[in-house]
């Protein structure tokens, strides 16, 4: 739990630009919503090593999202349920059915198919709340944090020597 | 300057992506690839004993996985699943199964089982150590009493005293009504007798009468008089006519109330007998269906395992519904499936979602040995418009016996579920078998011959309200009984069965599959009717003898002494006729006729001697 904070203080505190942050957010939070062994999240992880994005932070997400993922399962279920037997959407799912790729990635299972758009359609708000965020934090919170007496006392501390490791650690992997 | 706008462009694009990454990815993948090829089978392993642990709440024990990659071959060595009653034994087990699976059509989410093999299988096999059982399933199997429909009744008849002297009894009930309803009407018929015309007044009438027939007729007006006298007169007797004829009215109602009376109280006694039968379960002696006391509970629980074993597979069936969902739009509770569900669309080359196409299983119990074979196994089986078959075959079943099972049946995309199937059991020895084991008889079958056979058929119905329709025919020969009977009953019915050698059952099934009407009938029920009867018959009839006899005397009693009460009506029926018919009489006395032929007379003689006066 420790490593983790450390982990997230880490990313917001690197000087990754908060766009590959944000990005790499994004796409944890998707693949974190799906199961993990799905075709969308090979194609993911293929872009979040070929792009230039956070890989820390990617990680980091992905893995609080499949928390996350857990708890919504239901939801999940339940819109890939609603999606693939809407009478409306028949005739669409059943073009897309014929093609491969569609079978291939598993977008007929109400999970895989529930958890893709409800990560899908949530990616646009969660980048720009996500960068935000971030931008806020190093503007202000940051800033006033690095003043206050305590935070110089924990500088100090054993628990400020394990995040400068962590943070030469995560400035490797989130080299921009 | 190119090479500058180069290294611009190369420096944007290292801006954006990272070669690194690429490598770093396509390694990756390798690593994956080559982690599931070493760790496949056992994470096939690992998967089959916790997904297995998981749906059974039993410790699952696998040997060994093997994965032949071409064509796909998955073989699972010796799987044991520990019985939750008994974790010392499994629930079953097998030595090996193999399944050739498509694995092309598996990445696209079906499973299509080419051909599958289970080699001996084995129920209720002892374990090498005690299995773990993770969740304790609670026993909710119905434990009937197989007793309760072993009828408690002991022949000991009821005191025939005891049985008259019992003011329920209807024929003294009815008797007390008849004799209330008497009682009622006289007091009604008495007060309207009262009001008749005395003989006294019907005298009088005469004498007035009488005296107006005698009145001197001089004149017209003479005879206006008499003519009045008697109108005055005849009012007064259409008064006491009406009395007449409301008591006339009364007494036909009196009479219809005490007949109908009187017939319930004849009745009675036939009533008082079936109502004595009935509480005393004397009619059972007759109608008593003993195969269906004997074999009822035994044929119950048989289409209970056959219906827990339809509501086992009913849900994977119910999978086929899709389409009718996908019509109606509305999403389905799934709540509880954390893995969510593949849905089929229409496809140009379609497929079921899960099909084994050929199946083979060898089974062994300890009845002996068995055969499965099956064909097309699936739940949607419009896709291949081809049938499920089932075959099931064993030739040393309890050593020598031969058994062979034969089904096919369909599902259609409506969820219409089709099949039928026949069977048959021959030379099969049956030893040591407790038929009934209830406080009042114990009975045991020692050993016996069975044969038989059967049939049976589910046709056209939605999976929840199936239609069944099955006959079944079984031949027990060279049977040997032992047992304790406690009552008189139980006594013969042991008698009975020691004395047959061979019988048929017949049981017969239908409705809906889930609790199927059942009839059983045996040619046993004859036979311990016939002993039943020659047994009781003579002291049965003795009873039914005494009884009515003692019934009849109550109602002759009653009829008796009702008898004065009846003598009483006929007085009076006499009485108002006598007094109708006085009045009548007077009614219609021709006194003022004779009186107008007597002034006539008088006139015409007036007339002759006037007329003879004056011509001489």
């Amino acid at each position: 739990m420790l490593t983790l904070l450390v982990k997230l203080f880490s990313v917001l505190n690197s000087e990754s630009s908060t766009r590959q942050i944000a990005l790499a957010i994004v796409l944890g939070f998707i693949v974190g919503l799906s199961p993990l062994f799905v075709l969308h999240n090979v194609v993911i992880l293929f872009l979040v090593m070929f792009i230039r994005i956070h890989l820390g932070s990617f990680i980091l997400a992905a893995g609080l999202f499949s928390g996350l993922s857990y708890l919504l399962s239901s939801m999940i279920i339940n819109i890939g349920e609603w999606l693939l037997t809407s009478s409306n959407l028949h005739s669409l799912f059943t073009l897309l059915y014929q093609t491969t790729f569609f079978k291939l990635a598993h977008w007929h299972n109400t999970y895989t198919l529930g958890a893709f758009i409800l990560g899908v359609s949530l990616s646009f708000p969660l980048y720009f709340f996500t960068k935000i965020i971030i931008e806020k934090y190093r503007e202000h919170i940051m800033v006033t944090f690095e003043k206050l007496r305590i935070v110089k006392a924990l500088k100090a501390s054993k628990f400020y020597r394990l995040y400068e490791q962590v943070s030469g650690k995560s400035s490797y992997l989130g080299d921009a | 300057m190119s090479s500058n706008i180069m290294k611009s462009d190369q420096k944007s694009l290292k801006q954006y992506f990272r070669l690194s990454g690429l490598i770093s990815f396509l390694i990756l993948m390798a690593l994956i690839t080559t982690l599931l090829y070493l760790f496949a089978e056992s994470l096939i392993k690992l998967a089959i004993e916790n997904g297995g642990a998981a749906i059974v709440g039993t410790e699952v024990n696998v040997a060994s996985v093997n994965l032949q990659y071409s064509p796909l071959k998955l073989t699972v060595n010796t799987l044991e699943v520990t019985d939750s009653e008994l974790p010392s034994h499994n629930l079953f087990s097998f030595k090996q199964a193999t399944a050739s699976i498509d694995l092309w059509q598996y990445l696209l989410g079906k499973t299509i089982i080419d051909q599958l093999n289970i080699e001996q299988f084995e129920l209720n096999t002892k374990r090498s150590h005690v299995g773990e059982i993770y969740v304790h399933n609670e026993s909710n199997d119905d434990k009937l009493n197989d007793n309760s429909l072993l009828p408690s009744m002991e022949l000991k008849l009821p005191n025939v005293k005891d049985l008259l002297n019992d003011s329920s009894l209807l024929t003294i009930k009815e008797a007390q009504q008849l004799e209330k309803i008497y009682d009622e009407e006289t007091k009604v018929l008495t007060a309207l007798s009262e009001q008749l015309p005395s003989k006294a007044k019907l005298v009088a009438y005469q004498a007035k009468i009488k005296s107006i027939g005698k009145m001197k007729v001089k004149s017209l007006a003479d005879f206006e008089q008499i003519k009045a006298e008697f109108e005055g007169v005849k009012n007064a007797f259409i008064v006491d006519q009406e009395i007449v004829n409301k008591a006339k009215n009364q007494l036909i109602k009196s009479k219809s109330r005490l007949t109908k009376q009187i017939d319930i109280v004849k009745n009675a006694p036939k009533h008082d007998w079936q109502a004595i039968e009935k509480k005393y379960q004397l009619e059972s002696v007759n109608t008593e269906d003993f195969a269906h006391i004997l074999f009822g509970e035994q044929a119950r629980r048989y289409f209970q395992q056959l219906n827990h074993f339809y509501n086992f597979i009913a849900p994977i069936l119910a999978n086929s519904s899709v389409h009718k969902e996908r019509k109606t739009g509305i999403p389905q509770d799934v709540s509880a499936d954390k893995t969510g569900r593949f849905i089929h669309f229409d496809d140009n080359s379609p497929l079921p979602a899960f099909l084994i196409k050929q199946m083979k299983v060898s089974m062994v119990l300890g009845q002996g040995s068995f055969e499965i074979v099956g064909t097309e196994l699936t739940h949607q089986h419009w896709f291949r418009n081809r049938a499920t078959e089932l075959k099931i075959n064993s030739i040393d079943l309890i050593k020598q016996g031969e058994f062979n099972f034969s089904s096919q049946f369909d599902i259609k995309k409506n969820s219409d579920l089709n099949g039928q199937g026949q069977w048959f059991i021959n030379n099969l020895s049956i030893g040591s078998a407790s038929l009934v084991n209830a406080k009042a008889l114990t009975l045991e079958l020692e050993n016996a011959e069975l044969s038989g056979e059967g049939h049976f058929k589910i046709n056209q119905g939605r999976i929840s309200s199936s239609k069944l329709i099955s006959n079944n025919h079984f031949v027990l020969t060279q049977a040997n009984y032992n047992g304790h009977g406690e009552t008189k009953f139980a006594k013969i019915l042991l008698d009975a069965f020691q004395s047959l050698s061979e019988f048929t059952i017949d049981i017969d099934a239908k409705g809906n599959i889930e609790q199927p009407e059942l009839s059983i009938s045996s040619s046993l029920d004859k036979a311990v009717k016939s002993i039943f009867t020659k047994q009781i018959a003579k002291k049965l009839a003795e009873f039914k003898k005494q009884l009515n006899s003692g019934l009849n005397d109550k109602l002759s009693e009653s009829l008796k002494n009702n008898e004065s009460s009846a003598s009483e009506l006929i007085n009076f029926e006499m009485l108002l006729g006598d007094r109708d018919k006085a009045l009548e009489e007077l009614k219609n006395s021709d006194v003022v006729k004779q009186q107008k032929k007597k002034l006539k007379n008088k006139a015409k003689d007036k007339l002759k001697s006037k007329l003879s006066d004056l011509f001489g």
